[in-house]
């Protein structure tokens, strides 16, 4: 018989590393902010084609945030510390989304409008919050939260979405 | 002792400014940094690097529908301001502008036809700011600051006007407090 816990821990690794900060995708446009220290703030705007995004975070009270208007987009934000906030629009298509947030208070709230997306998340610690708003089609969302006090909320519009929601209360 | 504090006040005010500026002779400038110098109708292939030490001082290059540039500009002090500009029809150019001290300002501007082009600015200090701006295709821009901690910094990043093909990189890396970091494309 599989140990709950066991299992737990071992389907957040398993998002964990599915979610790596790098991502290797064939795109032509590329936009990387990385940040290391405290009450930071990162802004990436785009708008066109196959563009990617990714902001990587560590320290505390930090800010990311990233607006696409497009299409084929992929976007990755990693934040590491504590009382960090994500924040996400996308308007497109076929856009990918992985989100990691690893400390206590974080927050994450993405909005999605099109078609298409994959949206993983990732959450590790306590008092965290997930937010997403989802309108569009063939959606795919695989989202992992291990800590105490955790949230998540979701709000989807649209056919074919996938959903998977893990909550593992770890520090109880 | 106050022929040395005038010593070192003057060493610290004056401006010790270098423009070199090495344009290319004939067929041959650039090495293998600068492919197609001086040959089969490019224009361009110039060199300018200039270096500054001391504070409020003002350094400006411009290469104007040019290919095959390379522009540098080195600066230490405060409150400095710095500025290149390679523009018109301006493909395959490089920029940097270093900067250590604090309150400085660094702009790059790679506009109109100006594919090929890479862009970089490094910042060391407190309170600087940095903004690349580059119009068209195939561009590359990077900003570091406060390498080792640093505190209020503000870095900007603008590729694209929506009317070409893209193929932009842009990166920026920031450490320490209260920093600001902007990317656009288009």
């Amino acid at each position: 018989m599989i140990n709950k816990n066991f299992l737990g821990i071992f389907l957040g690794f398993l998002l964990l590393l599915s979610l790596s900060p790098s991502i290797s995708f064939s795109v032509s446009d590329i936009a990387y902010i990385e940040q290391v220290g405290i009450e930071n703030s990162a802004l990436i705007k785009q708008e066109g084609y196959k563009n990617l995004a990714e902001i990587k975070q560590e320290g505390n009270l930090n800010r990311a945030e990233i607006e696409q208007a497009g299409s084929f987009n992929f976007v990755s934000t990693y934040q590491k510390g504590m009382e960090n906030i994500s924040l996400l629009s996308q308007k497109g298509l076929n856009n990918h989304f992985s989100n990691y947030q690893v400390g206590y208070n974080n927050y994450s709230y993405t909005n999605i409008e099109g078609n298409g997306n994959n949206i993983k998340e990732f959450q590790l610690g306590n008092n965290n919050y997930l937010y997403l708003d989802l309108i569009g089609s063939s959606n795919i969302i695989f989202a992992s939260q291990i800590g105490s006090n955790l949230g998540y909320s979701l709000t989807h519009y649209g056919n074919g979405a996938n959903l998977k929601i893990i909550q593992y209360n770890k520090f109880k | 002792m106050g022929i040395k504090k005038l010593l070192i006040s003057c060493l610290f005010s004056l401006a010790l400014v270098t423009p070199a500026m090495a344009f290319c002779p004939g067929n041959n400038c650039g090495g293998s940094s600068q492919p197609g110098c001086g040959g089969d109708g490019y224009i361009g292939c110039t060199e300018a690097i200039i270096e500054q030490i001391g504070s409020g001082n003002i350094a400006t290059i411009t290469q104007d529908n040019n290919n095959n540039n390379y522009a540098e500009i080195n600066q230490m002090g405060c409150k400095n301001d710095a500025s290149i500009q390679q523009i018109g029809w301006s493909n395959h150019n490089e920029a940097i502008i270093n900067q250590t001290g604090s309150y400085n300002t660094a702009d790059i501007n790679q506009h109109f036809f100006a594919d090929h082009n890479d862009a970089f600015i490094n910042q060391n200090g407190f309170g600087n700011t940095a903004t690349i701006d580059q119009y068209t295709d195939y561009n590359y821009a990077s900003i570091t600051q406060g390498m080792g901690g640093s505190v209020g910094n503000t870095a900007t990043i603008k590729q694209g006007t929506g009317g070409f093909n893209g193929y932009y990189t842009a990166n920026i890396t920031q450490y320490g407090w209260y920093n600001t970091a902007t990317i656009t494309q288009k």
